[in-house]
């Protein structure tokens, strides 16, 4: 499903921008165009905004004109506008162009039969003035109270170009509207008439405005605009469907937490860090239903197994093992290595358990009796660790000190961001791995900016992207080789695997706010400063990716892309989870 | 299980020779269990699947691990381990039958006529995805979690 929805831009300045039917066709080829109606699909130079306001009008005038002197056949009221949909709104300027020279050669003028000119429209103001005058149309059905609601809690100015582009919307009539719905010039005759549908892409549109505006009233600390945006977005929400509606869900629920400072440190459902049997159960589920942590694990393991290759004594660190998933296949693709396995050793690093159940055993349990089924050579540490930084290299040596020498390999999947959240933390981490001098160091991570220092760029980032993963769960789903079962519990599941993130992500500060997601880049520079090469993960593990994802059914939308030696999955045009893998610089 | 349309034929030509072997010796020959296997160890998932379908006797025949074991082997480039070191492992995580069925048949495509081969990489991956689908089926704190849709 795609959707196309502007980006933070948008809440700057309160504004008129018109609404329309094709919103963002053709990429822009000037520059300095307006960043409010580029927003919304509409190319159109600040330079010339006062001549585009001044082409509207005529326009305007034309069409009233034009509607009295219409030709025989105009029973049909939209029949006035036979091309309207045959030109490319979105350059806005040529396209009124257009429009006059059409019309200012109109068919020979008929005795005007008596109709009262249209009602009287907004004035196009250009964008940077907030002041936009609507009269609450006869026209419009809609409820104008909430207009002028909106236009109230408009001192946010993010507000006001949601409430603005709404108000257009509804006004309907008039020539700043293009799209032939909204052109009415004829049905003035029965002031009654309902204009327009609410029409869903317009209505997501309008959802994002608010999601967006909503953010920024945080931002700004305007708590009595957010909450009034907070249950706007709630309705608008419900007019939605599918993955749209979930992903505004979770994003209007986590501003809730944020607004009214429901900020649980620890709780199942707002911190994804909490290794319960809960956080378990949605990671098994996010798992199976998605291919991004097999992804994960899959590109890990080839890295691994090339670092390996000749060893006869290897000792893979999970910093966070959680069930172990990643484990038996490399220990199935060790047992069917040329010349035999060689011993394994593994150490699981996680966090305390809050029933004191000792899971990390019982995850080295179930893995020793895997290795033993196929007959490799198995031992297991496992490290109780509340952060990685608490890890010291002499807890990962080997303690049998047999003669020849380990090959270590350190494997973090989703782990390291956490360690953004407190300082010093992740540069801990990194003198430790430098200290044990491990063969390969497999990353991966999130691939998204989700650690700016300003909330708003963090918000719309995260929407961005969990929205894209919403739009992939969504579009996996008929898919799979068998078919879906009624209500898919999975994808639910998934949901809200990810909705915990959300609610870190938007909800909590400071040192709860553990997703920390950078991108590759960024990574790229952190381990490089901390003296790190990369290793390029080979055409191997591509192969692999891509055969996972030609197995995977719903593998359409995914695309597996190669940077500079890393992995990403994506959908569609968008990546999503990066594997990477780095050694020590040689000193 | 798959069902071929030789499905047909070999239902008959069992039950004939049921029919037969009361009444009067057949001008078929009873094929021993030695003769049905290597007929068919030669034969195609498709067909393998409709003779399992025949009898008990057929069944147990067409199920045999070697058998599919050639069916997984005919078709792929060499691991590079030796073939009782794969057997070992896979024997253990299930057999060379649900490594077919559960993993390496969504590869191909069922309608094709001509039959695609695997490649290495879809050996390797449907390994990882065998592994994977046993460790999930194990016993352990979770209890089971089967391998699921969409694999």
């Amino acid at each position: 499903m795609k959707r196309e929805y502007p980006d933070s831009g948008t809440s700057s300045s309160g504004g008129a921008a018109p609404k329309g039917k094709h919103p963002a066709s053709a990429p822009p080829s000037e520059e300095d165009v307006d960043e409010l109606l580029a927003a919304l699909g509409y190319k159109v130079r600040s330079s010339d905004m006062a001549d585009v306001a001044q082409k509207l009008e005529q326009l305007e005038m034309a069409m009233e004109m034009g509607a009295a002197a219409s030709t025989a056949p105009v029973s049909d009221d939209m029949a006035f506008f036979p091309e309207t949909v045959h030109y490319n709104p979105s350059d806005l300027s040529t396209w009124l162009d257009s429009m006059l020279s059409e019309l200012n050669t109109p068919p020979p003028p008929l005795p005007p039969p008596s109709m009262p000119p249209p009602p009287s429209v907004p004035s196009f103001a250009p964008a940077e003035s907030s002041s936009v005058n609507f009269d609450p149309n006869p026209i419009s059905q809609s409820d104008p109270s909430r207009e002028r609601k909106r236009m109230r809690t408009g001192s946010g100015s993010g507000s006001c170009s949601s409430s603005s582009s709404s108000s257009l919307g509804r006004g309907g009539a008039g020539t700043t509207t293009i799209g032939s719905e909204s052109i009415e010039p004829a049905p003035v005759a029965t002031p009654g008439l309902p204009v327009v549908v609410v029409d869903p892409q317009e209505a997501g549109v309008r959802l994002v405005h608010a999601l967006l505006a909503c953010a920024e009233a945080v931002q700004q600390d305007n708590l009595k605009a957010a909450d009034a945006l907070v249950k706007q977005i709630s309705l608008l929400a419900s007019s939605q469907g599918g993955a749209m509606r979930k992903v505004a869900t979770y994003f209007s629920e986590a501003l809730a937490r944020r607004i009214y400072r429901l900020r649980p440190p620890v709780g199942p459902i707002s911190d994804p860090s909490t290794f319960d049997s809960f956080a378990d159960l949605l990671h098994m589920h996010f798992y199976e239903t998605c291919p991004y942590l097999k992804f994960a694990h899959f590109t890990a393991n080839q890295a691994i197994l090339e670092a390996f290759a000749g060893c006869k004594r290897v000792h893979v660190v999970d910093f966070g093992i959680k069930q172990g998933m990643q484990w038996p296949a490399l220990l199935q693709a060790l047992a069917l290595r040329p010349g035999g396995p060689p011993s394994f050793r593994l150490t699981g690093v996680g966090p305390p358990q809050p029933d004191n159940s000792d899971a990390l055993q019982q995850v080295g349990l179930k893995l020793a009796q895997f290795a033993h089924t196929i007959r490799v050579d198995f031992k297991y540490r496992g490290l109780v660790a509340n952060s990685l930084a608490d890890i010291e290299p002499y807890m990962l040596e080997d303690e049998s000190g047999d003669g020849e020498p380990e090959a270590v390999a350190i494997n973090s999947v989703c782990e390291l961001h956490g360690l953004l959240a407190r300082p010093g933390e992740l540069d801990k981490v990194y003198h430790t791995v430098q200290k044990v001098k491990p063969k390969i160091f497999t990353v991966v991570e999130q691939e998204a900016n989700h650690n700016s220092g300003s909330f708003l760029d963090r918000f719309t980032e995260a929407l961005h992207y969990y929205s894209t993963m919403f739009d992939s769960l969504e579009g996996s789903n008929g898919s799979p080789t068998e078919p879906p079962s009624p209500g898919q519990p999975d994808h639910v599941m998934s949901e809200l695997y990810l909705g915990r993130q959300i609610f870190n992500i938007v909800a909590c500060e400071g040192p709860d706010r553990t997703e920390r997601h950078e991108t590759l880049a960024q990574w790229r520079r952190r381990f490089s400063q901390a003296g790190f090469d990369p290793v390029h993960l080979g055409s191997n593990a591509y192969k692999q990716a891509s055969t996972l994802l030609a197995l995977f059914a719903g593998g359409d939308g995914y695309r597996v892309e190669e940077k500079d030696g890393c992995l990403t999955l994506g959908w569609h045009t968008r990546s999503l989870i990066a594997t990477s893998a780095w050694r020590v610089m040689a000193a | 299980m798959k069902r071929a349309s030789s499905s047909s034929s070999s239902s008959s030509s069992s039950s004939s020779k049921k029919l037969k072997s009361e009444e009067s010796p057949s001008p078929i020959p009873d094929l021993t269990e030695d003769l049905l296997y290597e007929v068919l160890r030669r034969a195609d998932e498709r067909t393998l699947g409709a003779a399992a379908c025949v009898s008990s006797r057929w069944r147990r025949l067409a199920q045999d691990e070697r058998i599919w074991e050639s069916v997984c082997l005919r078709h792929w480039a060499a691991l590079g381990c030796a073939p009782c070191q794969l057997r070992s492992v896979v024997m253990a995580l299930g057999g060379f039958r649900k490594l077919y069925v559960s993993y390496l048949a969504p590869t191909v495509p069922t309608r094709s006529g001509r039959r695609r081969r695997w490649s290495r990489d879809e050996l390797q991956m449907s390994l990882s995805m065998l592994s994977v689908g046993f460790f999930g089926m194990m016993g352990g704190p979770m209890g089971k979690f089967p391998p699921g849709k969409g694999i």
